[in-house]
């Protein structure tokens, strides 16, 4: 009896288990994959600049697991789909001089990380607005940032390679 | 001494990231400092990075203004991570089809007679980021191209020391870099009548230093006039054979399809042909895209023009969209395979949004094109240069 219901725990637990892997959405399990598996290799500014339909990036994904990259052929549309989503054709090319880079880098380090991690900032998918709007709101949280700085941030939060 | 030397550069190139990178550094490798060190990256200084790691740098083109592009500001184009080499620890291996496989250290190298040629290196995929509709590979704007003097012995005197046999056709060229995981070796192969000309160097200097670690340290190949991916970095393997290399950056990458697609259309590698020689092209350096000119007064429309093995015989520039066009002033520095300087003084008369262009035309009468050859790979980006700038009124 007490045998059974262990057992019947057990069954209920992997059920359970299975229903809360299953229950993760797609493009999150894509994102999770593309920021720990693609990140081995080389870095999200690589990926973020390019603009690929979903062919496109079938062929990419394909190609890299063919290089060795971590990712099982049952995942390979998904991640696909999730980076045709981000970074398709309609997304202008980015890269930026890495002065600006490096100093929008140090004032994210310096000022944002007061008050939370940075890949809070990194999880966002914010365009120029949107990032504007998020900074005033800081700023009127309490953030330090001039509006230099602001326009400084906005750009390469909206644009630059994180 | 030799032991030494080497060790000073690697702590050279540390010092450097330290120095200059390090606010970029735990953000973009997040490895921190010993991590960009040891893959020994280059300072990113004024140029743009497309991508930190493996390094791929482009100059912004109002930054490149003089005939020989100083050595912080050559764009740099890396498939892996740069390899960390110790110059004692390194040799170049020459083998395959010839008499005598040979193991040269740097300083048999050193001690034969050199050369120092000025050659343009341009990146078969300058320009990719405008090909419409996109496709993969690094966004590169149009300042994936700079000019060195590159130092350096002639390849083919060593392939004569090696001595040559009858079978072989072509020179693959495999450098120190790896790829990771299932990643294929970098490796290019060179038709060897192009391996055995006089100026296709193996070259040890750029502009009289050493060559850095993004640059290939000790030793790369610089094929004057070709495409940029044969001027392979970290150099350490040279074989002779009798066919092409099978690797994929020879028989898939850096080819274009043999005739003419559709934009967007998927081109089968059988249907491609290698990229040799780099077409002829002129870039508009200053005034740099989007900048404000003032009207009535004298403004001075700068760039270069370039044209692989071929000599460039004229620039034309229109300040009216293509309307009319003028002939420039080309700059007295030349070389066989080094890009021209152009110049025209224009007085804007009329305030409002100019589009400027720049046409090159080669000793061959071949010159640029309204749209460029749309293709798979996005490379040899070629068109008739355009950057649209303000004229405010005088």
């Amino acid at each position: 009896m007490c045998t059974l219901r262990k057992f019947a725990l057990i069954v209920a637990g992997a059920v359970w288990a299975t229903s809360v892997a299953a229950g993760q959405a797609p493009q999150d399990r894509a994102a999770e994959i593309v920021k720990t598996r693609c990140t081995q290799c080389h870095g999200m500014d690589l990926i973020a600049q390019q603009r690929l339909t979903q062919p496109g990036w079938d062929r990419e994904v394909a190609k890299m697991i063919g290089w060795g990259a971590a990712i099982d052929s049952s995942q390979a549309g998904d991640v696909a789909a999730y980076l045709a989503a981000r970074h398709g054709p309609g997304r202008p090319a980015t890269g930026l001089p890495s002065d600006t880079a490096n100093a929008a880098s140090r004032l994210l380090d310096a000022r944002c990380t007061v008050c939370h991690a940075t890949d809070l900032i990194a999880a966002q998918r914010l365009d120029a607005d949107g990032w504007r709007r998020e900074l005033a709101k800081m700023v009127g949280w309490g953030a330090v940032l001039s509006a230099d700085e602001q326009a400084l941030l906005v750009e390469h939060l909206a644009h630059g390679s994180r | 001494m030799q032991d030494r030397r080497g060790e000073v550069i690697t702590r050279r190139a540390f010092l450097d990231a330290a120095l200059r990178g390090a606010a970029g550094t735990a953000v973009i490798a997040g490895g921190g400092l010993a991590s960009l060190a040891a893959q020994g990256a280059a300072p990113a200084g004024r140029l743009i990075v497309h991508s930190a790691r493996p390094q791929d740098l482009e100059t912004p083109a109002h930054l490149l203004t003089s005939w020989i592009t100083p050595n912080e500001l050559f764009y740099v184009r890396s498939h892996f991570d740069t390899p960390v080499i110790r110059e004692d620890a390194w040799a170049l291996r020459v083998d395959g089809a010839v008499g005598t496989p040979l193991t040269l250290t740097i300083d048999d190298l050193r001690r034969m007679p050199s050369r120092t040629l000025p050659v343009t290196l341009e990146c078969a995929g300058n320009g990719r980021g405008n090909y419409d509709p996109p496709v993969a590979g690094v966004q590169w704007g149009k300042g994936a191209v700079g000019t060195a003097r590159w130092t350096g012995v002639p390849l083919a005197d060593v392939l004569r020391r090696a001595g040559v046999q009858a079978p072989a056709k072509f020179l693959w060229l495999d450098g120190a870099d790896t790829g990771p995981g299932r990643a294929p070796d970098f490796i290019r192969s060179l038709p060897l009548d192009k391996a055995v000309d006089r100026d296709t160097l193996l070259a040890y200097e750029m502009n009289g230093e050493r060559l850095s670690p993004a640059h290939g340290f000790p030793l790369r190949a610089v094929v004057a006039g070709w495409e940029g991916a044969y001027s392979v970095k970290w150099l350490s393997h040279l074989t002779l054979s009798d066919h092409d290399h099978p690797g994929p950056f020879v028989s898939t990458a850096y080819r274009i399809p043999r005739s003419p697609v559709a934009p967007g259309t998927v081109v089968g590698a059988g249907e491609t042909v290698p990229i040799r020689g780099l077409l002829v092209k002129s870039i508009i350096a200053s005034p740099a895209a989007g900048t404000a000119v003032p009207g009535g007064r004298a403004t001075t429309i700068s760039g270069f023009a370039w044209s692989g093995e071929h000599d460039i015989d004229r620039v034309d520039v229109s300040v009216d969209n293509g309307r009319t066009w003028m002939p420039a002033t080309l700059g007295r520095d030349r070389a066989r395979y080094a890009w021209r300087q152009f110049e025209l003084a224009w007085v804007p008369k009329e305030p409002g949004s100019h589009v400027l262009l720049s046409r090159a035309t080669n000793a061959e009468g071949r010159t640029q094109p309204i749209e460029p050859t749309w293709n798979p790979g996005g490379y040899l980006w070629d068109a008739v240069d355009r950057v649209r700038v303000d004229v405010h009124p005088a």
